[in-house]
């Protein structure tokens, strides 16, 4: 029986992000809005290099409060100061002056929004190229995005159900074209079916290409431990896949890459290997903490552990058992063992004395290879087999590698998908 | 045939008939569409594409209905414009009716004109007026500072055409803009004095584009391990391996920057002013200079005092 594939779709978040981006490792870019502002040359430049659809994340909902867009000394960031000047081009708000639903007078002006983020999904990049750029020979394709997406809020309450019904009204009024609709749904009302409902059945269908859920602080850890919220996610995509219309996850994971049969087609995930829940608020910097992604049991797991799993394994075991990656089978291929350069770490002192270990720059990038790699083949995996057959054969990997604690964790998500 | 018969023929006067026959048929069928391609500035290309852009509409429909709207009016276009120094480097592809070229060649003959510079002035006549209608402002505006940063880098220094150190990329690039378009610039005060992120993305840009030292342009399909590990190759191992970032231009650069400089006048003028400001500043007190010449930008500055310091030792020293 011929499969539907998964769309794997890789976010943008970061410029250091724009090495990443190459063809065959990902089916699709989606960049997100104030990375986008923060350097739009050479996020330019990256996507001319491919020939990867890619898609701008308008990312509204970082407005909606202050907190999730100024920095830590409470000032608007620069680049999320132009982003807001473009999207109330023409209107009265003061975006940046407070919460957004506050600084939005009336509902014109929420359709002038729209339309402006629409706008600039169409047009910012089209604006990038200089004239060292077009006299380029290799300068490549103009940059059209592949859909347009819909502007957003967090649902946390009723307000927000009206608004975000009135945004995409306006946004497919303004795009004359079908187009795709983030849905970011909170946690007390993902755990309220009452509340699940009614969010639902304030997101039209008439002129959608496509849904996005987003459940933010939603970790796996949470989707497996806890039942209830399980049920309820896939609640969610079941009815939006209910209505004919392709749901796809704005913060995907190996747990709901699984649910691929139940109505999950496309998965978008970063490339921090770290699951943190995907918050809403921009993420600040600092040291990063010495974890790595083990595709053997599905998880990341600190540098010493990953260690004491994979560094005695020969290239066929580790292949077997760790990781059968390109970087880390290219490695042995180069008669070195992927583990001493995915673990290569370094001792940061602090100002106060204290100090940590943290990464090396080159590690960090290694493991953004390692990561992108193995969640490319988790995608190819759910999209080839049925979500079943493909946990199966990861718990036997998980048992060989690690013993018992990933393979129960990898068979709770079997039973769930069973009783689904 | 009588040879009667056959004299009055030959001797009658066949003009009028001759003109109401109609046309023979082309021996060879013509085709329906034709192409023509115009020579263009690469400053036109790139307004007629932001227009298209603002219009939502292909940049090569929209050509063709300037086109064809021009075939329609009959007023003569105005007179070639801002471009018409820069040499024609672009190629702009235009599929016509067949109909619509034959006309097009038509019109030229009758305005005794090229009918590629006939289509060409149209093209930019219907561009001047939708930029006025959609208020985009074609005015020469101040360079940007990727194509700065490459002439820059395109310029000999003392030690060769590298720029040793991010600080210094910022600072050499900040007297430059400044002393083009001081009112307009996009620097502002920060940690280190004058700072512009736009530096950093340009130096990115043209590292993912394969101008500079040590990068390649990216791969179209999967990496090989060699194309990652070159990526963590650029990147920092344990802290006591930190270096200088050095910005130099490889062959490719150097190429890209030349073809630059010799697109138009005012780009070869570019040049000459950025390579002589770089005589100028590029020296080992570029910082202090620029503390001391623009003391706004370094308001916020986490090193002024030590700056100061080093300065005021410098006047004493001088005394």
């Amino acid at each position: 029986m011929n499969r539907t594939p998964l769309h794997h779709m890789v976010r943008i978040r970061r410029t250091d992000d724009l090495t990443f981006v190459r063809a065959g490792i990902m089916d699709e870019i989606i960049v997100n809005a104030n990375q986008l502002e923060n350097s739009p040359d050479s996020t330019a430049t990256a996507l001319r290099q491919t020939t990867l659809p890619f898609t701008v994340d308008p990312v509204l909902y970082r407005f909606q409060l202050p907190q999730w867009w100024r920095n830590e000394k409470g000032k608007s960031k620069r680049n999320y100061a132009r982003l807001g000047a473009a999207y109330v081009k023409d209107t009265n708000i003061q975006i940046t002056a407070g919460p957004l639903v506050e600084t939005v007078p009336n509902d014109d002006e929420w359709c002038i929004l729209a339309a402006n983020v629409l706008g600039y999904q169409r047009s910012r990049l089209l604006q990038m190229p200089t004239q060292l750029d077009l006299l380029n020979e290799d300068h490549g394709r103009e940059l059209h995005p592949v859909r347009l997406v819909a502007p957003a809020l967090v649902a946390v309450s009723a307000t927000e159900d009206r608004i975000n019904r009135l945004l995409v009204e306006a946004s497919a009024g303004a795009a004359a074209a079908p187009i795709a609709v983030p849905m970011i749904v909170p946690l007390d009302r993902l755990q309220d079916a009452r509340e699940r409902d009614r969010v639902l059945a304030t997101v039209p269908t008439d002129g959608i290409s496509s849904y996005f859920l987003w459940t933010p602080g939603v970790t796996e850890e949470l989707l497996l431990s806890d039942r209830e919220i399980f049920d309820a996610v896939l609640c969610l995509i079941g009815t939006l896949a209910d209505r004919g219309i392709p749901v796809g996850h704005l913060h995907g994971n190996y747990v709901i890459a699984a649910l691929h049969d139940l109505g999950v087609s496309a998965v978008v995930h970063h490339l921090g290997w770290i699951d943190k829940g995907e918050p809403v608020e921009q993420q600040r910097g600092g040291l990063r903490s010495c974890q790595t992604y083990v595709p053997g049991v599905r998880h990341c797991v600190r540098f010493e552990q990953a260690n004491s799993l994979g560094r005695t394994l020969d290239a066929d075991a580790y292949a077997e058992r760790y990781c059968e990656c390109a970087f880390c089978a290219g490695s042995f291929s180069a008669g070195e063992h992927p583990l001493d350069l995915l673990l290569e770490d370094q001792y940061v002192p602090f100002e106060d004395g204290r100090g940590r270990r943290t990464p090396t720059g080159r590690a960090v990038a290694l493991n953004t290879w390692h990561y992108l790699l193995s969640r490319r083949l988790e995608m190819q995996a759910f999209s080839n087999l049925p979500a079943v057959d493909v946990i199966d054969r990861d718990m036997e990997r998980a048992a060989a590698l690690a013993g018992s604690r990933d393979t129960s964790r990898l068979r709770r998500l079997a039973t769930q998908l069973h009783s689904a | 045939m009588s040879s009667d018969r056959r004299d009055s023929l030959l001797d009658a006067d066949w003009s009028t008939a001759w003109d109401t026959l109609p046309e023979a048929p082309a021996l060879v069928p013509r085709p329906k569409t034709a192409q023509i391609t115009l020579r263009v500035p690469a400053s036109l290309l790139a307004r007629i594409k932001t227009v298209a852009a603002a219009r939502s509409l292909p940049y090569h429909a929209l050509a063709r209905s300037w086109l064809v709207d021009g075939l329609r009016n009959v007023r003569e276009p105005e007179p070639a414009g801002v471009a018409s120094d820069e040499p024609q480097a672009e190629q702009l592809n235009i599929k016509l009716d067949q109909e619509v070229l034959d006309h097009l060649k038509v019109r030229a003959n009758e305005l005794r004109r090229p009918y590629h510079r006939l289509a060409r002035e149209w093209i930019e006549t219907a561009l001047g007026r939708e930029e006025e209608s959609l208020g985009i402002d074609a005015s020469p505006r101040r360079p940007p500072i990727k194509d700065l940063m490459v002439l820059l880098l395109h310029t000999p220094g003392k030690d060769g055409t590298a720029v040793r150190g991010t600080t210094r990329l910022q600072k050499l690039l900040f007297v430059i803009e400044q002393k083009l378009a001081a009112e307009s610039t996009s620097f502002y005060a920060f940690n280190y004095g004058p700072f512009n992120e736009e530096v950093n993305d340009a130096a990115h840009a043209l590292r993912l584009a394969g101008f500079l030292s040590g990068a390649e342009p990216t791969g179209a399909g999967p990496p090989s391990f060699a194309e990652m590990m070159a990526t963590a190759v650029e990147r920092s191992g344990p802290r006591d391996e930190v270096d200088v970032e050095e910005y130099a231009l490889n062959e490719r650069g150097h190429a890209a920057a030349e073809r630059l400089r010799q697109s138009s006048h005012a780009y070869e003028q570019l040049y000459a002013y950025v390579r002589s400001l770089r005589e100028e500043w590029d020296t080992p007190d570029l910082i202090d200079r620029v503390y001391e010449t623009y003391p706004k930008y370094t308001e916020r500055s986490l090193i002024r005092h030590k700056v100061t310091k080093r300065l005021d030792s410098r006047r004493s020293h001088d005394l």
